[in-house]
C-alpha cells in the first residue's frame, strides 16, 4: 500500500470519556494515523469550545464538536454558535427533519447518520443529494458494527450498504470513522479498510474515505468554493 | 444596509460594476460592464459600447466592484431568483 496520511475524524476523549487525549494520540500514532479529531459532545464542552489543545499535540489532534440536537431550531442555533470557533462540526442524525436540516447546511462538515437505531430514521436518496450539494461528508461509523450483535449488526450493515449505494450514485463524500470512546475502540487503518469491505466498500474507496477526504475536510478544501473572496 | 462582501449574496446586484473572470463560454471571458437586470439564471450586463449581454450565472466566476473592495465569487452561488436569494 503506498503511503497515505490517514485521519480519524470522530474520536471522543476527556471530558466526555475517561481517556485523556494524550493516551489516544499515543495509540493512534502507533497505528499509523496522521491525525485524529477530538469530537466531544457539545453539551459536555460547553463554553470551552474555543480552548486550544496543548501545543505538543496541536499538529496531530484537531478539535471538533459533535452536535446532538432534539429539534431543528436547536440544531441551527448550535451550528451557528460553533461555526468558525471549532475546525470540525459533526452532527449526529435523528429524525427526518433533523437530518434534512443538517445536510442542507453547508456549515456542517460531517454528518453521522443513524444506522437503524430505534426511533431514528435513515438517509434517503434526497438527503444524500443534499449532502453532495452542500459538501457535507457522510460518516460510516465502524464502531456500530463492532459493538452490535446478531440481528442488530445485520440491520446496521444493511443500512450502511444502502447509504453507500446513494453515496456512490450522487458522488457524496464518505468518511470512515472509529467513533472511539476508549483506546480499545481505535482500529488501525488496514483493519478499518477490511471492516468497510463488510458493507461492500472497495479497498480504494475505503482508503480514500480514510485519507484524502478527511484531510480535505480538515483544510476546508471543498468549502472554499462557496466563499466570497476579497481581492 | 450598505453592500459588503458578507452580504453580497443576499444583496441587490443591479447597478454594480462587474467583470466576467472565468466562464465555460470562452467568448464572454473578460467582459466588463454594469449589471442592468437579473433573472433566476442570468445576469444582464451592459458593456462599454452600451450593448446588453446576457451571461448565465452557473459556470461563471464574477468579480464585483463594491464601494471599497473587489470580490470574486462563483456564479453558482447566485443561481436563484433575486427575491429568493435573501433566504439562502
Amino acid at each position: 500500500m503506498p503511503t497515505f496520511k490517514f485521519f480519524d475524524l470522530n474520536v471522543h476523549a476527556y471530558p466526555e470519556t475517561e481517556v485523556p487525549v494524550e493516551e489516544l494520540i499515543r495509540v493512534a500514532i502507533r497505528y499509523g494515523y496522521a491525525g485524529i479529531a477530538i469530537t466531544n459532545y457539545d453539551e459536555v464542552v460547553k463554553g470551552k469550545e474555543g480552548e486550544q489543545l496543548p501545543p505538543s499535540i496541536a499538529n496531530f489532534a484537531f478539535r471538533g464538536i459533535e452536535i446532538r440536537a432534539k429539534s431543528v431550531s436547536e440544531l441551527k442555533r448550535r451550528i451557528r454558535l460553533y461555526y468558525g470557533k471549532v475546525p470540525l462540526i459533526v452532527v449526529r442524525g435523528g429524525n427526518k427533519e433533523l437530518n434534512e436540516a443538517a445536510l442542507k447546511n453547508p456549515m456542517v462538515d460531517v454528518f453521522a447518520p443513524p444506522h437503524g437505531e430505534h426511533g431514528k430514521e435513515g438517509l434517503t436518496h434526497v438527503l444524500v443529494r443534499y449532502a453532495a450539494e452542500n459538501d457535507v461528508a457522510i460518516e460510516f461509523n465502524l464502531n456500530a458494527i463492532i459493538h452490535s450483535r446478531r440481528s442488530d449488526r445485520a440491520r446496521i450493515l444493511g443500512k450502511m450498504r444502502e447509504i453507500l449505494k446513494f453515496v456512490r450514485k450522487y458522488k457524496a463524500m464518505p468518511v470512515i470513522t472509529s467513533n472511539a470512546h476508549s483506546i480499545y475502540d481505535l482500529r488501525a487503518p488496514r483493519e478499518m479498510v477490511a471492516l468497510a469491505s463488510l458493507f461492500g466498500m472497495q479497498k480504494e474507496e475505503a482508503v480514500h474515505a480514510l485519507s484524502d477526504i478527511p484531510a480535505g475536510i480538515l483544510e476546508k478544501k471543498w468549502k472554499k468554493r462557496r466563499e466570497v473572496e476579497i481581492i | 444596509m450598505k453592500i459588503n462582501p458578507h452580504n453580497i449574496l443576499q444583496h441587490e446586484l443591479i447597478g454594480l460594476r462587474t467583470e466576467v473572470e472565468d466562464s465555460t463560454n470562452r467568448e464572454v471571458e473578460g467582459l466588463f460592464g454594469t449589471v442592468v437586470d437579473e433573472t433566476r439564471n442570468m445576469l444582464v450586463i451592459e458593456n462599454a459600447s452600451g450593448k446588453d449581454k446576457k451571461i448565465p450565472k452557473a459556470g461563471t466566476t464574477f468579480v464585483f466592484e463594491l464601494p471599497e473592495v473587489r470580490v470574486r465569487l462563483r456564479g453558482d452561488m447566485l443561481v436563484s431568483r433575486p427575491e429568493d436569494r435573501i433566504k439562502k
